[in-house]
């Protein structure tokens, strides 16, 4: 730190000359060298930018670390492998400018973007639905659950098979399923919650599952691998369909010229509320004694056995609570695609949200978010490197357990301000 | 009996497969008394604290806990086995199974009994006062929708455990560190960490397993202060075990003696001091034992 007031420009240089040699060996054959037919024309000028390019890099990011601020920051993330840090008491957090940001641009978002941007938007929030839900029993509880998918296939069955045998559309389906969720997770937690650790994780992959099984092979009500279909949402009890059966649809009602389209933004806009309602809750629930629960069971199960937490209870409420935010996530994933059957609901998906999870940083809700978008935009994005989407999956998982194992976000917690004390 | 002792153990009985960890344990502690508990290595301290506490199910015995206005049996909360007998009376078969399902060790607690471990398990990526929070779950206002709406008489919970959790602090000398996480604390404020959360469960009876282990001689000193005020100013009975005789002959009124999972000698200080029973299991009458700290 004493000689950070001088920049050493020929430690500068010297890295410059480095990062540029390596950049004219690495970009030299593959830039430089052009096939024409069965000849080949050297392409010098293309080399020399790209040398260029990187040896100025190199040149400032070095001379910027050593500038105080440089060496400040590259300290500041030296550290950062250590968990947890707490945060000052009254602590202003830089989000109440972000969310309302966020929120207009959201609600805009459906009357620019595209129906394809829109529908992989769509998909976006749903994952984040899910990664929210699988964060209160794998970040928050430290219940490591192999099985989530079953609660999003149990979702998505339930409004595709309430519409057809009990004829309840989107709207009843969306708590009936939440709830059904939650009652499918505290079935699946009773037994297993005096396991721990690896064993749990069997149990929960095996329910996961027990669940796709059921509904491959129960054909005659599941309709088997064939799939079902399942029920668009409607707004006040106008459909978003061509013509409707019965009653009036929403272009007609209002005079719009069909478009497929208005399905998306209505199904988009719910999501958009039920996502937000979610987060505030999620939001809520850590700095309740619930989540306080959640995260000292994490931490250290005996001890909190030996402070007088109900162990059983308090993992069952993270259970049915997770499983629930997955039911919702379900709904929507029903509704979104119109179709649904068991090959959606792979042991990948249960594979994919925990990445989201531990990528995201465990337990933190912000990182959970940002991750779900990267992990389902970005595919979509790369189209056309589809087939390497699972290699470049592991790729990001090793280079991001080695960059930043805690996840993107590190976890905060709050502070509270020293306060006069007094036994009641 | 049971308005004057607060704990009573007869016949404890723990095996562990063929091991015969314990062996007819009995002693009472008094209420308001500051009690030791101690023995050489391996003479089964840890496993009566383990069955009084409940983390572990006594083979055999039975373990009275009168606190709170009510005598709780240990053994009974964390869920017998079925007897025959319950299939004939439902009242029985429901209560049995109420206790079976949802018993365990954090009915002892709720029943008035709190502890420390020997290796401190602290919430470790938790801050301080998060610490305290929790170990006060069962007296905050616990409703879901009243905490997701933010409710005043919820608010007002919060801020009266905030209230208590800044006075324990205080107790401990720790509120300077309230906002660090626990697991970066010395060990020596993690001990006093652990007491403190311990006692924000509001018990009639704290056991200590070695709250002095790893403190220098002055910490010590603090800590057998701190002990006093538990016992005098919140009227806690203390149940320590601890090697360092120099502090359980200090602070002790009352002393069980365990060997090989059997009480050797119970009294006073002095009785205990020149018991010759309990200087043969220190020093070794036929076996060395390393323990020379009388």
């Amino acid at each position: 730190m004493s000689q950070a007031a001088g920049v050493n420009f020929k430690k500068s240089t010297i890295d410059a000359l480095i990062a540029g040699f390596l950049a004219l060996i690495l970009f030299g054959p593959i830039v430089g060298v052009l096939l024409d037919g069965y000849q080949f024309n050297f392409e010098t000028d293309r080399v020399a930018w790209m040398v260029a390019i990187v040896a100025i890099g190199r040149f400032a990011i070095s001379s910027f670390f050593q500038t105080e601020k440089g060496i400040a920051m590259s300290f500041r993330y030296a550290n950062s492998n250590d968990g947890a840090t707490v945060l000052a008491p009254g602590h202003k957090s830089k989000m109440v400018w972000i969310i309302p940001l966020v929120i207009v641009i959201g609600l805009l978002i459906p009357f620019i973007a595209s129906k394809y941007v829109l529908t992989v938007v769509i998909l976006g929030l749903i994952y984040v639905l899910l990664g929210l839900g699988l964060n209160i029993v794998v970040g928050l509880a430290g219940l490591l659950d192999l099985g989530f998918v079953g609660f999003y296939a149990i979702g998505a069955y339930g409004l595709a098979l309430g519409y057809e045998n009990l004829g309840l559309g989107f709207w009843s389906m969306l708590p009936i399923a939440a709830i059904l969720a939650a009652v499918a997770g505290a079935i699946l937690g009773f037994p297993v919650l005096r396991m721990h650790g690896d064993y749990l994780a069997i149990v929960t992959l095996g329910f996961g599952e027990i669940i796709r099984l059921v509904l491959t092979n129960w054909a005659s009500f599941t309709h088997g691998p064939n799939g079902i279909s399942a029920p668009l949402p409607t707004l006040f009890g106008l459909e978003f369909k061509r013509r409707s059966r019965d009653g009036e649809t929403f272009h007609e009602f209002f005079n719009l010229p069909y478009d497929s389209a208005y399905k998306y933004m209505f199904i988009y806009l719910v999501l958009f509320a039920v996502v937000w309602a979610v987060l505030f809750i999620k939001h809520r629930l850590v700095k309740m004694p619930i989540g306080r629960a959640w995260e000292a069971l994490r931490e250290d199960e005996i001890a909190c056995r030996s402070l007088g937490l109900n162990h059983v209870l308090v993992k069952l409420s993270a259970f049915m609570l997770g499983a629930s935010t997955g039911g919702l996530a379900g709904v929507f994933f029903a509704t979104y695609q119109g179709f649904i059957n068991p090959s959606s609901f792979t042991f990948f998906e249960s594979a994919l949200i925990l990445a989201i999870v531990v990528l995201g940083g465990m337990g933190s809700t912000l990182g959970v978010v940002i991750a779900a978008f990267f992990l389902t935009v970005l595919p979509e994005m790369l189209r056309e490197f589809a087939e390497y989407r699972v290699l470049m999956f592991g790729i990001l998982m090793v280079v991001m357990m080695i960059w930043k194992p805690r996840g993107i976000v590190r976890v905060t917690r709050t502070g509270f301000a020293p306060k006069q004390g007094a036994v009641k | 009996m049971s308005s004057e002792n607060v704990l009573t153990v007869e016949n404890l009985v723990m095996h562990f497969g063929g091991i015969k960890a314990l062996n007819d344990v009995n002693f009472a502690i008094k209420r308001g008394s500051v009690s030791a508990l101690i023995g050489p290595n391996g003479a089964g301290k840890t496993t009566v604290f383990n069955c009084l506490t409940g983390f572990y199910k006594a083979t055999g015995g039975n373990i009275l806990l009168s606190a709170g206005g009510k005598d709780t049996s240990v053994i009974k909360v964390l869920g017998e086995p079925f007897q025959a007998t319950d299939f004939f009376s439902p009242v029985a078969f429901v209560r049995r199974l109420k206790y079976k399902m949802f018993g365990g060790s954090h009915l002892v607690n709720r029943a008035g009994l709190s502890r420390t471990f020997q290796n401190i398990r602290l919430f470790k990526e938790m801050s301080v006062v998060e610490n305290l929070l929790v170990a006060q779950h069962m007296r905050v206002n616990r409703s879901l929708m009243a905490g997701i709406l933010n409710t005043k008489s919820y608010q007002k919970a919060e801020e009266e455990a905030l209230e208590r959790v800044f006075y324990w602090l205080g107790v401990v000398d720790l509120v300077d560190s309230a906002n660090r996480l626990a697991g970066e604390l010395s060990y020596g404020q993690q001990r006093r960490l652990e007491i403190a959360r311990a006692m924000r469960t509001n018990p009639e009876i704290v056991c200590l397993d070695e709250p002095a282990a790893g403190l220098n001689p002055s910490e010590t000193e603090a800590l057998t202060k701190m002990i006093r005020v538990l016992r005098d100013e919140h009227n806690t009975t203390v149940l320590l075990i601890e090697h360092d005789m120099g502090m359980v002959m200090d602070i002790s009124d009352y002393i069980v003696v365990l060997d090989h999972g059997e009480v050797i000698a119970k009294g006073g200080p002095d009785d205990i001091k020149n018991n010759p029973k309990v200087i043969a299991a220190y020093l070794g009458a036929e076996e060395d034992d390393e323990e020379v700290s009388l």
